[in-house]
């Protein structure tokens, strides 16, 4: 979530003070992202920095300070909503490590762990549908966030229970560095090349 | 809070051999009545055995099962039957409904096949098509209704009368999500209203509507999540982030 | 319990389906419908088939027929019984022979407008002869006579004219012609029309009384209308039509069996929500009973409007008129309808017990219950088989009177047996597809993958071929030698005399005669054999010959003639003629036409003939005073070739040479291969009456082999109609794999190869297991005495057994070439 360009976006409906502009935020989107006063402030100063926003002037200082959008920010919000997020991250997800690496370790179970990863998901899950469920049925904007936050965790379980499957039917036995073997530095394991 | 489905030590195999199946194996569950629970495992985990047990449709081959505090091993088949009239409701994926009948007849059938007389029960049929927001469809046939609507008209057979036993299948399978959505926030203001419910599904956005999920995997109950804290605690500061 | 309100759900949910789903009962509402039609069709008509007793008794309770040697002697006692019973109708009798033949003709003397006879007559043209110079004629005497109106007709006292032409409307085939009573024209018998009844005469049918008036004999034979015959024969027809209900109830099981298939998924949602089997079961049930009363309404509409139809065209199949609103069997009528219904809801009650017992989940799931166990059926069939065979055994005693319990319940048992074997012989057809190619094998997997269906069809192919194989086998058994009557139907004989009494015939007249026969034959096509008949020698040297030449014997009838040279029986206290037909000149062609090649007949040999014992030559001009008198003759022995008349007894001329006689030409067998029309049967009555000869042709119209074919093609028929019926079911389940193969690239050649497999596979087994059924349950009932079963109706059976199966495989072919129609979305169901 691009906290800056959510704030551009508020000040585009009208010039508004960084306290309201927190509320404003926060009722947007639930409980899902709570943001504190600081980053709000310091977003903003940035963004000032940066053209993108202008306050009234220097003599009012601190929550009382209105900020407005300039021509800059405008178009910079443009530009942003339009740009579709960058979706080509590298896998380093923790998960995923988390799991290649309990594949490792015999001591381990790793349908445990990616129950226990499954469970604590879903919980999240839980919750997130409480909010939902509780919420004014024509509330779009609560929704649409807390959609998107559902979808997100939902992507993750159903790549644990994929990872869970297919760990049921290909059992991989655990490769522990075995004193026996002689290290074999020529050919290292493609799966260590990915992510190390 | 006291316990509407009880199912203790229940195990069922299907076939014998070389070609035995254990669709369940020493499962507990207990489901307290206002409590929504959801079944969630991958398919063949047995889900759906344990809901058709649950319902009495199937009996299992070992262990108890107990609506309301009566086991039903202990009912004759006809006393299940009148079981399933009076106080269990079944929601499946589709198939839901009779063709041959109209919207209210098919929310009066349990009704009238307990029978209650027409008029009375068409009466109660309303009542519950319209808290649903479907009386004004109360005379179409299935065929003519959406798929949206033909769900919701499922659940109000399955609710309507004192039905307190809500069983559900894959409610919203065969839904786009925002009719998934509303079928889910029906199914949950039932509970809320007391009614004890089983919702099996693979699928965890609808699990995570229930109050608790419970985690089958090859039949047997692998996990299950704490009892989500009541809606008082939400007040309280998130626990992380 | 759940109550009325549950049950009315039930049936207004299955009441629904049924209209929504018209489409799919279609085969067999028309089925049953088809059946219910002919049922009532058939059995109305069966029901006004039989003669009324109107035909002879008018409106008269009783009748008195009068007889006697003196005409003038019966008008005292007819006087006397009017003063005893009141008034009463009067009808004379004079017997008239009609020209050119044995036949003869009531002339009747009638009052028209009698009381109680005036239903027996009535006018069909012109008006009723109103003096005794005046007479009305039926159109059979019409024919015999060749009369019109206006035509003048010499009979008893003088010549009349035909004013009209008239009919017994009870009985069509009651010919006579018909004047007023007068005082000249003595009747030689009279029927009294009475009611009310008398001790002396007596009100039982049948008594015959001697009665004396001035010493003069006449003889009264009393009778009294019976009870109707249509009540026995609506009895049978009842119990026909159950017969065929049961047959058709069969197939509609098998299509039950398929909805109940179909309804599998709603009738478990049904269980899921709380309906206990009674529920489902009457969730069926209520659906054959919706089928059986729509069928069985419509069924109605189609027998009655068929009936109003066609009434009248049965009439000259029942021999008299029939009025169609009057002559209704309500009762029957209704009987048969509520049968009708009856049997459809019950042909529904084992799918739906079935389908009561699936267990839920399956049902929800939509998964057919798996196959029952053959074996038990099978084990069930045999037992029943068994049953069947002991009750028949030790149920018909040696006279070959069954008790009905026997009759009824061994046969049935034996059905029973039957039909519990279909799904083992079903599964037989499982190794034969192994191989053959991959269409036919999968038609036959697919018979015994869908045993329920294919168990139903087989089942009711099996009954109906049953049926008609029994019905070959026992006419065949039941053809005793002497019942075919006196000639084949493409048979003719003109003979001098029916008598064996040959009148003197001019060589002129013979030579004439010999040439109209010739020209009828060739006209027709047909072969001519001269028949020569032996007389006794003319007068030789000795010059004693008391008979020579003049005719001996007259006949009752007043004919004269010569008598030929007979063949009887020596019995212990003289000589008996049994067969009183006329021996003829052993001609080789006459050898031929009985298959005799004259070489193979020893030298010896006086008498070729079908007759056995002691055989004696008669001749009647000789006076024979004891045995001793006849000479013993060697015979050679032959078949019986079933007709009386057919020339069977032939005289060598080795015999004729030895006794001294003569032969003559005295008339000629006609076979023209082809059944005679009655219109040829008439040119030869013309050609016979100028010549003062005689024409017989054949006498019995309705033979056994007639019945045989009939069976048999009826037989095929049923079968045939069935399968076109129950192959659709059976194809329909596997409608999908037919669309897979279609997707696969198969062509309406493989989808021929598949219906024709089936349904040639199906009418295969079904006619062996019907030939073997008709066998079993015939053993059994003529354990007794198995003789009759030797004469085994090949072709018949052959036909059934090879021919229906290519005919269902034809069939099957050409009616399959349809392109499937796209899958049919399964309704939310």
């Amino acid at each position: 979530m691009s906290v800056p360009h959510a704030l551009l976006a508020l000040l585009s409906e009208g010039p508004s003070f960084g306290l309201r502009l927190r509320q404003e935020f926060e009722a947007r989107t639930g409980e899902v992202w709570p943001l504190n006063v600081g980053q709000v402030y310091t977003t903003l100063q940035r963004l000032e920095r940066d053209g993108l926003v202008e306050s009234d002037g220097p003599d009012s200082e601190g929550p009382q300070k209105r900020y407005r959008l300039t021509a800059a920010g405008a178009a910079e919000l443009a530009t942003w909503l339009r740009t579709p997020p960058d979706t080509s991250l590298p896998p380093r997800d923790e998960l995923v490590i988390k799991v290649l690496v309990t594949l490792r370790l015999p001591s381990v179970d790793v349908h445990e762990v990616l129950q226990a990863h499954r469970r604590h998901f879903i919980e999240a899950m839980q919750r997130c549908t409480q909010i939902k469920a509780r919420a004014d049925a024509d509330d779009v904007e609560l929704a649409l966030v807390a959609d998107a936050e559902l979808y997100r965790l939902d992507a993750i379980v159903r790549w644990l229970d994929a990872a869970d499957s297919r760990l049921r039917r290909h059992t991989i036995t655990p490769k522990s560095p075995t004193p026996d073997l002689p290290p074999q530095p020529t050919r290292p394991s493609r799966k260590a090349a990915v992510w190390s | 809070m006291t316990t509407t489905i009880e199912l203790r030590n229940v195990s069922k195999v299907y076939g014998s051999g070389a070609a035995e199946v254990h669709a369940l194996r020493e499962v507990d569950l207990s489901v307290a009545a206002g409590e929504l629970v959801a079944v969630m495992g991958p398919s063949g985990s047995g889900k759906s055995t344990l809901l058709t047990i649950a319902g009495s449709l199937e009996e299992p081959t070992s262990g108890e099962v107990a609506i309301d505090g009566t086991l039903l091993s202990t009912m004759s088949r006809n006393e299940q039957a009148r079981l399933r009239r009076r106080s269990i409701g079944f929601v499946f994926q589709d198939f839901n409904l009779l063709a041959g009948l109209t919207a209210s007849e098919n929310v009066t059938l349990p009704l009238e096949l307990d029978g209650m007389r027409a008029k009375t029960a068409r009466a109660l049929a309303l009542e519950a098509l319209g808290t649903l927001g479907l009386a004004d469809r109360a005379g179409t046939f299935p065929d003519d209704l959406s798929g949206g609507e033909r769900q919701r008209v499922a659940i109000a057979r399955a609710l309507v009368g004192d039905r307190h036993v809500l069983l559900a299948d894959e409610p919203t399978g065969a839904l786009d999500s925002t009719n998934g959505e509303s079928v889910m926030r029906l199914l949950r203001t039932a509970s809320e209203r007391g009614v004890a419910g089983i919702i099996v599904t693979h699928d965890a956005q609808l699990a995570s509507w229930a109050d608790r999920v419970v985690f089958l995997r090859d039949g047997r109950v692998v996990d299950q999540t704490l009892h989500l804290p009541g809606p008082e605690s939400l007040l309280e500061p998130e626990p992380h982030r | 319990m759940s109550g009325v309100a549950g049950r009315k759900v039930i049936v207004r949910w299955t009441w629904r389906l049924v209209r929504r789903d018209w489409r799919q009962q279609l085969l067999v509402l028309a089925l049953i419908t088809f059946a219910v039609a002919a049922c009532l069709f058939a059995t109305i008509a069966a029901v006004n088939m039989p003669r009324s007793n109107t035909a002879s008794f008018g409106d008269a309770e009783h009748r008195i027929l009068l007889a006697s040697d003196e005409p003038d002697a019966i008008a005292p006692v007819v006087a006397d019984m009017e003063q005893r019973f009141g008034p009463l109708d009067v009808i004379g009798h004079t017997a008239v022979p009609i020209p050119g033949s044995v036949d003869t003709l009531d002339f009747r003397t009638q009052d028209t407008a009698g009381p109680l006879g005036a239903p027996m007559l009535a006018l069909r043209s012109g008006r009723y002869p109103s003096s005794a110079n005046e007479v009305a004629v039926t159109d059979g005497a019409a024919d015999a006579f060749h009369l019109v109106i206006g035509d003048h007709v010499t009979l008893g006292s003088g010549s009349k004219t035909v004013v009209g032409t008239v009919e017994n409307p009870a009985d069509l085939g009651d010919e006579f012609i018909v004047s007023t009573p007068t005082a000249s024209d003595l009747p030689e018998s009279v029927t009294l029309l009475l009611n009310g009844h008398d001790d002396e005469l007596g009100n039982r049918p049948g008594r015959i009384t001697q009665l004396r008036l001035d010493d003069r004999r006449v003889t009264a034979l009393s009778d009294t209308g019976e009870s109707s015959e249509r009540g026995a024969v609506a009895l049978v027809m009842l119990s026909l039509d159950t017969v065929a209900m049961l047959l058709v109830s069969l197939i509609a099981a098998a299509a039950f069996v398929v909805i109940a298939q179909r309804r599998m998924r709603q009738l478990g949602m049904l269980a899921a929500i709380g309906a206990n089997r009674a529920h489902l079961r009457l969730a069926m049930v209520a659906h054959g009973l919706a089928v059986g009363i729509i069928a069985a309404i419509a069924g109605n509409v189609v027998a009655f409007s068929t009936w109003f139809a066609f009434s009248s065209s049965l009439e000259n199949l029942a021999n008299h008129r029939i009025d169609p609103a009057s002559d209704i069997p309500f009762d029957v009528v209704i009987l048969g309808t509520v049968l009708a219904v009856v049997t459809t809801t019950a042909a529904a009650w084992w799918p739906a017990r079935a389908s009561s017992r699936v267990p839920i989940v399956r049902a929800l799931s939509g998964r057919p219950p798996d196959p029952s166990r053959v074996h038990r059926s099978a084990a069930a069939g045999i037992a029943f088989l068994a049953l069947g065979c002991v009750v028949l055994v030790v149920g018909i005693d040696k006279s070959g009177e069954a008790s009905p319990y026997a009759a009824i319940g061994g046969p049935i048992a034996i059905v029973f047996g039957i039909l519990f074997l279909c799904p083992l012989a079903i599964r037989t057809l499982g190794p034969f597809a192994r191989r053959l190619p991959v269409t036919s094998r999968l038609a036959l997997r697919d018979l015994t993958r869908y045993q329920a269906r294919a168990g139903g069809a087989l089942a009711a192919i099996t009954l109906g071929l049953g049926i008609a194989c029994t019905t070959i086998i026992v006419a065949a058994a039941a053809t005793p030698p002497d019942t075919g009557g006196n000639l084949a139907s493409d048979q003719l004989l003109f003979r001098l005399s029916g008598q064996p009494l040959m009148p003197e015939v001019s060589a002129e007249e013979l030579a004439r005669l010999e040439a109209d026969v010739n020209d009828f034959a060739a006209k027709i096509g047909a072969d001519v054999y001269p028949l020569d008949a032996v007389f006794a020698a003319r007068p030789d040297e000795s010059g004693e010959t008391p008979n020579v030449g003049k005719p001996v014997i007259i006949d009752p009838r007043g004919e004269t003639g010569q008598p030929v040279i007979m063949v009887g029986h020596r019995v212990d206290h003289g000589i008996e003629l049994r067969n009183p037909d006329v021996p003829y000149v052993a001609t080789p062609q006459l050898l031929a036409l009985r298959g005799i090649d004259p070489g193979t007949v020893a030298a010896d040999v006086d008498v070729i003939t079908p007759e056995s014992g002691p055989l004696v030559f008669v001749d009647l001009t000789a006076r024979i005073r004891g045995p001793e008198d006849a000479t013993d003759i060697r015979a050679l022995q032959i078949d019986d070739p079933g007709y009386s008349e057919v020339p069977q007894t032939f005289i060598t001329e080795e015999a004729i040479r030895a006794h001294g006689w003569t032969t003559r030409r005295i008339g000629w067998f006609v076979d023209s291969h082809h059944a005679l029309t009655a219109g040829q049967r008439s040119d030869a009555r013309d050609i016979a009456a100028s010549s003062g000869t005689v024409a017989i042709t054949r006498d019995q119209h309705h033979a056994l082999g007639i019945t045989r074919s009939i069976a048999t093609a009826a037989g095929m028929l049923l079968t045939l109609a069935i399968l076109a019926m129950t192959i659709g079911l059976i194809r329909s389940e596997a409608q999908r794999d037919l669309q897979t193969l279609t997707a696969a690239g198969a062509t309406s050649v493989t989808r021929r190869t598949i219906t024709a497999t089936t349904a040639a596979a199906l009418a295969l087994l079904g006619a062996i297991l019907g030939l073997v059924g008709a066998y079993i349950a015939l053993i059994a009932g003529f354990s007794d005495d198995l003789h009759p079963l030797t004469r085994v109706p090949t072709t018949n059976l052959l036909t059934i057994v090879l021919g229906l199966p290519i005919a269902a495989g034809i069939g099957g072919w050409l009616l399959a070439g349809r392109q499937p129609s796209a899958i049919t979305r399964q309704a939310l169901e």
